[in-house]
Parts: structure tokens; sequence; C-alpha cells
């Protein structure tokens, strides 16, 4: 099994590029095509979004941390232009900050993710340097106390190892001269000031190069560096495609990146069309954040959510947005794997498929069998297989799934009778069941 | 109808009989859990609990010289006066807010141990974790120090060798094949099931156990999630019986996640199920603005946590049995910077606590005049400190695990 069709190839992209589809959405997509239904993802403006009105702003209070989060979160679930939100929280794990340093006004990490959003496709320069002003940030990294003839290190540091370059590419007196250059770029009240008495306008030589730098001046100089696109790629990759990529591949998506004077929408369209992309070594080779996992899970079962859930469980599976756990944001890959986050995991599913229609989240199981006409347990099984796993299971796990919902409470095979009871205990069960298998951790 | 389910059926179980183990095996290690967990209790294991303080702990105002004038010249607002400290040596002093520190040191059992670091320092957080979490300075090496260690003498029947308190497994505990199991919350640490049908829960514990084992498909993370999986089955049947098992006389501190990871070490500590290394971390010391207030808080949060976890232990009687150990990733610059804080740096001083330890002071410490471009020359490798925790606290063999000889420090009792 690989990606050996063109759906298949399909719901590889929709895996990596959203946060998951239906299954009549999965289905609109391949009846467009690869590229087309590519297309439409790169390009989110084209796309109808009533986002707005099923997650409307002022239902969330933004002076409490919680409702920062869910709100983003029902983006994620609720948003059309689904590439461009986990564009954003791509950029969010990258140029990250976080509630830990907004103090009262948690709002600010609402309006990073804004701005984030508006700048996630655009260009990879602008981004950065719209960073380097954003208010959550600066207090994040404590611009506002790097003064003239008192710089603060912290931003420049992670500017260059984190944002730009990777360590190894600068020197500490690059971090040192870089300081400098952002001096007197503080915040206040949630907007950005520069104050020309607190900025350090004499010359610095950063990576260099020479002159009475500013802070837009080192952000042109650490992206046009020779380490920076490379560095961006291989962080792109890793997130989209798979981990340890070929140094060619890095190269190709590096010089992509460099030759559209570092256009993001540009890199992608590169990244989802690489051949190495589409190889046998990128299916199911992505471990799912949490986010993935517990946002796609409502998605592909078509749930409706406030997302109180979602808050109740990312913390213990290790992901919660807007709160990376350092300024280098969360690791990924095998990092997302312990026996505490696997059993939130498994815990947020049976959550989720145990509430009914009068509970904040809700799958309503009894539906979707209907509308795909899912009678017999072989339906069932295929169907649910299919849309969690993309059918990608071994034969003995499908036989360990095929005696469970046939199996009575002493375990013994029984009768297969498609009532409310089997529905809600042996259908949901299957999905529980489903959610627990390796292989639906992976993207 | 009835023919296909027949055939759905016994498809179902000829898969089962081809490919998976049946579940035989899984429900005789739960029926033999409680032996198991038997065999391994009272076995009087010593522990090495360590506590890592994220972030770069400023060791120089946490371990303060003030009879060095020097301190003050190079910390003109940072500075601590020694009237508000706990004086410990006719040199140092304790900062104000780890009282409860300076009351076990008085009781001979904190060992202090300066100039902590090795040479050319890192002063990325990240690859400076890297490098006291493996061990190895000069290149990148997944395998911790406590996963080799663990690697080389934990047995496989030993389900909580090690425990991570916190959400992810920290690097110092990666292992080429100790699986170790990562507790954020006891009371959620349970596998649950749907309620309304209590009758179908073994059904579904038995078809997940079966779901984790066997074939991984040619998907490279498969075998990591699905031992991963059969150690939180096996871990959080097991971990419900401790925390039952378990009472204290002891109140921890509110609001204190150390606390709370603490209490959950201690958990498992009573049950004396053989508990090598416990691990734990407390993340915000990169103070590099408006480091008083920070610093105060955070150090008040790591002794009061110590000092009820030292008690916690006591009541159980296992304080003979731990030790406790405090890492950073590195010190700050010994010059304080313009924002009220201090910017990385590089030797910290580390702590061991407990009933074990010689108390005092170990390692040489490092000049304040004579700096390598404003930071710490080191005087005590870090491995030193390893190596004298794993040969003369965990009887382990040092030289395995660090992958050469490293002079020990004395402080182990």
């Amino acid at each position: 099994m690989a990606l050996d069709s063109d759906r298949r190839r399909i719901a590889h992209l929709v895996r990596r590029a959203t946060f998951g589809v239906s299954v009549a959405e999965l289905e609109e997509a391949v009846q467009a095509g690869y590229q087309a239904t590519l297309e439409r993802l790169l390009n989110p403006e084209g796309q109808a979004d009533d986002v707005d009105s099923l997650v409307p702003r002022d239902a969330f209070d933004f002076s409490q941390r919680p409702d920062c989060v869910r709100y983003w979160l029902l983006r994620m679930v609720y948003s059309k232009r689904q590439f461009l939100e986990k564009m954003t929280l791509f950029w969010h794990g990258h140029l990250t900050s976080s509630l830990a340093k907004t103090g009262n006004a948690p709002w600010l990490m609402v309006q990073q993710i804004d701005t984030y959003r508006a700048l996630a496709l655009g260009n990879f320069r602008d981004l950065v340097l719209a960073s380097a002003k954003d208010p959550a940030m600066i207090l994040w990294l404590d611009n506002n106390q790097n003064r003239k003839g008192k710089p603060n290190e912290n931003y420049a540091r992670e500017l260059m190892e984190l944002f730009t370059l990777g360590i190894g590419n600068y020197t500490e007196q690059d971090v040192r001269e870089a300081a400098r250059a952002f001096t007197g770029w503080f915040q206040r009240d949630g907007q950005f000031v520069f104050v020309p008495g607190q900025h350090d306008g004499g010359t610095k030589t950063v990576l260099g190069r020479t002159g009475p730098w500013d802070g837009t001046d080192v952000i042109d100089i650490v992206v046009r560096h020779p380490a920076c696109a490379p560095f961006i790629a291989r962080k792109l990759w890793t997130f989209f495609a798979y981990p340890d990529p070929e140094p060619e591949v890095i190269a190709d998506l590096a010089r992509v990146f460099t030759g559209s004077g570092y256009d993001i929408r540009a890199t992608m369209r590169a990244l989802f069309t690489h051949p190495a992309f589409l190889s046998e070594r990128a299916y199911h080779a992505v471990i799912k954040s949490p986010v993935e996992f517990a946002v796609g899970f409502l998605r592909a079962l078509e749930a409706r959510t406030d997302g109180g859930l979602l808050n109740a469980f990312l913390p213990l599976m290790g992901q919660v947005p807007l709160a990376p756990p350092n300024v280098a944001g969360w690791p990924g890959g095998r990092s997302w794997i312990s026996t505490s986050t696997l059993i939130a995991r498994y815990n947020f599913a049976t959550q989720a498929l145990r509430g009914g229609p009068d509970q904040p989240t809700f799958i309503d199981v009894a539906a979707l069998l209907r509308r795909h006409r899912l009678a017999t347990p072989e339906a069932i099984l295929d169907f649910f297989v299919d849309l969690m796993v993309d059918g990608d299971l071994p034969e003995a796990k499908r036989g360990v799934l095929a005696d469970y919902l046939v199996a009575r409470d002493d375990g013994s095979p029984g009768l297969f009778t498609l009532d409310e009871r089997t529905v809600n205990n042996k259908v949901r069960g299957l999905i529980a069941l489903l959610a627990a298998t390796p292989e639906y951790q992976l993207a | 109808m009835l023919q296909t389910r027949r055939d759905f059926i016994r498809t179902g179980l000829l898969a089962l009989s081809l490919g998976v183990a049946p579940p035989t095996f899984l429900l005789k290690a739960a029926h033999a859990r409680p032996a198991a967990m038997e065999r391994l209790r009272a076995r009087g294991a010593r522990t090495l609990v360590v506590i890592e303080l994220a972030g770069g702990n400023d060791g120089l105002n946490t371990v303060i010289p003030y009879a060095d004038e020097a301190y003050y010249r190079v910390r003109p607002t940072l500075g601590i006066k020694r009237e508000e400290a706990h004086v410990i040596t006719p040199e140092l002093a304790l900062h104000p807010a780890l009282s409860p520190l300076a009351e076990l040191y008085q009781e001979n059992r904190v060992a202090i141990v300066q100039g902590v670091g090795y040479p050319n320092p890192n002063y990325s957080h990240f690859r400076a974790m890297e490098i006291i979490k493996s061990g190895e300075p000069d290149r990148y090496e997944p395998v911790g120090w406590l996963g080799r260690y663990l690697d080389l003498v934990a047995q496989p029947e030993e389900h909580f060798a090690a425990l991570r308190a916190g959400a992810a497994l920290d690097h110092s505990l990666q292992s080429t094949h100790t699986q170790v199991p990562v507790v954020q919350n006891a009371a959620a640490y349970t596998i649950q099931t749907d309620p309304r049908f209590p009758g179908d829960r073994q059904n579904r514990l038995n078809a997940f156990t079966l779901l984790n084992r066997g074939d991984a498909n040619g998907r490279a993370f498969v075998p990591l999630i699905q031992e991963t999986a059969q150690a939180a089955y096996v871990s959080a049947r097991e971990l419900a019986e401790m925390v039952n098992g378990y009472s204290t006389p002891v109140e921890y501190p509110q609001q204190n996640g150390l606390a709370l990871g603490l209490k959950l070490l201690a958990q498992v500590i009573a049950a004396d199920v053989g508990l090598r290394v416990g691990y734990v971390t407390i993340g915000g010391f990169d103070t590099h603005a408006n480091q008083p207030n920070v610093h105060r808080n955070l150090l008040a949060q790591v002794a009061t946590a110590v000092h009820a976890f030292q008690q916690d232990l006591e009541a159980q009687g296992a304080a003979e049995r731990v030790l406790v150990l405090t890492t950073s990733e590195f010190g700050r610059r010994v010059a304080e910077n313009g924002s009220q804080g201090t910017d990385h740096g590089s030797a910290s001083v580390w702590f061991l606590v407990g009933a074990g330890v010689k108390g005092g002071v170990y390692g040489a410490r490092p000049s304040l005049t004579d700096l390598d471009n404003g930071n710490f020359k080191f005087t005590t490798d870090f491995r030193s400190v390893y190596a004298t925790i794993l040969n003369d606290w965990l009887r382990g063999d040092a030289t395995a695990v660090l992958g050469r000889a490293w002079p020990t420090l004395g402080f182990v009792a």
C-alpha cells in the first residue's frame, strides 16, 4: 500500500495541508484532481469562508487565555481556508511567542496570530519583519528592555538561531551586534513603537556586513544569508513531508525559496509537487501533532463542537496553541509520543464519542451511517478504516476490529444487529479503537 | 446477510490466527501483576531524582559570593546583600528565597557544586540542553545519559525503572530500549472506555493491545508508537495501584508544578517498585529581564517543593534511598544587563539534596574577574557530577555510561 492512486495522493496532500476533511470533501477533491486541489489550497483568497459567522469573535472573551486558545482551535475546525490555518500554525511554531509572557493581555497572542495569518503565504522577509515588530514577540523576547547602551540579546539571538539561520551560522559577536540594531523597538499598549532616543544608531558588524544597521537591515541581512533558505526549507519539509530529508530535496526547495524572493506560496507549491513528497518514503511518515490529531478527528467525523473538549485535552496531549513549551516551539516528531500523551489521545477520542446531541461536542454516528448507507459490519469497518487510516491497516488488525464489532461482553462472537445500542457501543467503540491505532497517529 | 456475517467473522478470526499473537499473554500479565509488583517491592533500590531548572539558572545569584567585592561590581542592581541572604560559609550565602534549602544545608543534606560547565560552552538553550542531557559536547547524541544508564541496568519487567513527571519524555531519558513512562497527571493516567458500556470494556482493552503490536507495515514510526502504547497500558494499571496505596501527612505547596511532579515521584518511590530515576522540569529561568522577582519566585518554588519532598520521603521511610540533583543548561552572564536581567552565560551551580549526601561545597568557585568574553571559566565538568552519581550513588558503571572515566567529587556519603 502506498501513494499508488490519484485518490491516495490527494488524500495524502489533504492530510498534510489541512486539518482533515470529511468524506464528501475528499470526494470533491478527488473529482477536481491533484493540481486543482493544490491550487485551491494554495489560494485561499478565492475560497469563500463562513468561519467568521460560525466562530464569531464577539462570542469570545479575549481577556481570558482559554478563550484565546479555543477561538483559534475553532477556526481550525471550521474554516474553509484550511491550508491558511495550517500554515499559520506552522509559523506560530516557528516564529514563536507565548501567552506565558503576555500577562493580563492575552489578546496580544490573538493579534499576533491574525498578523501571521495575513502573511502566512506571503513573503518570508515581510513575515519575519512583522514578527519582530509584533507586541507579543517584543514581550516574549524582552525587546522592550533592549535599550541604547544597555542591549538585551534575547531577540537577536533567537532571530539567528531559531528563526532564520540555525546554530553554527553566526557568532556570539553577531548576536551582540544585532541586538544593538533592535534597540528602541518597543511595544506600548499592544502597538509597535520606535523610540529613537533608545535606539543605538552606531555602526554594527553583523555577519560580515558593517553599517549603521537597524532591525530592518538586520532582518534583510539574515534572510538573504545563504544559511537561511536551507534552514527554512528543512523545517518546512520536516513539518509537511517527512523527517531527515535528503540534501538534494532541501537544495531543490531552498532554490525555489531564494529564486522566488522568499515567496512562501511558491515554495509550498514546490514542496507539494516535489516527487519526493509523493514518494513511498512520504506516506504515513509524519506523526500528527496533538492539534492535527484532535482537530482532524473532529473534522473527519463532522463533529459539532464548542472547542471545550479540545481545550481540556490538548494540555495532556502536549500541545497548547499560543503556549509553546519554549522559544524553539514544539520539537515534533517522536517527541509527540509518550505514554502520557498517547493515553490523552485515546481518552480524547472516547470522550468526543460519548457525547449525545445535547452535549457541547457531538459526533452524529447514526447520521454518518445513514448518509453513507452503511448497514453491514463489513461496510462499516471498510468505511471507517478508509476514512481514518486511508485503508492502511494490516489485515490482522482489520481482523481484530472485525472481531470486536461482533464480540459479546464475554468476548464470544455474536450477531451484529444495527440498532441504537450497537451504534452507540460498537460503532462508536470501533471509531475509538481506530483512533488508538498506531496508524491513526500518522499523517 | 447471515452468510456475510459468518464470512466476516471467519475473516476476522483467520486474520487473528495468521498475524497477531493471541491476547493470552496480556491476560496472563494482567493476572500476574500484583505478584510482579510484589517481586519488585522492598528491594530498597536507590533512586536519583533530577530537577531540571530550564532556561539557564543564574548560579551567581543562587549561591552568592558575598565576600567577593567584585560580585557587587558586576551586579550593581541585581546583587543580593549579605544581610538578606542565608550565609552558609565565610564566602557564600544562599539566595533569600532558598531558606528551606538553607535549613537542609545545616542538616548536612545539601551539597553545592560550583562552576559546573564544560569546555567551549554553548550559549544556545537548545544545544546546551542537548549537551548536558546527552553528556556529549562534541556531537549530537540522541540517547541521553540516563537513558544509557537505564539501557545497561533495567530489566524488561521493570515497568517503572524510570519515570518522567511531565508531558513529554526528556532527552536525558531517551534510550535505545528502555521504556520510560511519562506521567503528567496521575488522575488522568488511565485508559478510559465508554462508561455506558462497562461490559464492553474488556473487549476494547483487548482489541487495543492487539492493535498496538505486530506488523509495522513499513511505517517508520509504528514500532515506537506500539511500544509506547503497550507501556502506557501496563504502567497505567500499576500506577493506579501505587497511587491508591499512598498517603502522606505532608502538605506540598500549592500552585507549584514542581511540587506536583515531586509528589508523583514520591508516590512511586513509596511503593518501592525499583524506581531508579525520576525526572521533573521547572522552566522560566531565562531571566533576561525583571530578574529579581522572577528569580525569587522560581527559587522559592524549587526550595519549598524540595523541602516538602524531603519531608514526605522521611514520612514514607524512603529518605535514605533518594538523591536529588538539580541541573540547568547554563548559568548567566556575569555582568547584569540593562534590563534588570542577565543574558546567557556559561557555568552554573548544581545542588545535591538528600540523606545520602555528604553536605558541603564542591568544586572551585570560578573567578569573577578572570573571565572568558564576560563569562565564567568553568571549574567542574558536569560529567564529574554524573560520574559521582552513577558510581557512588547508583552503584553503576560511570565509564560505560559516559564513555570514559571522570574524576568523582565525593558528595555521596
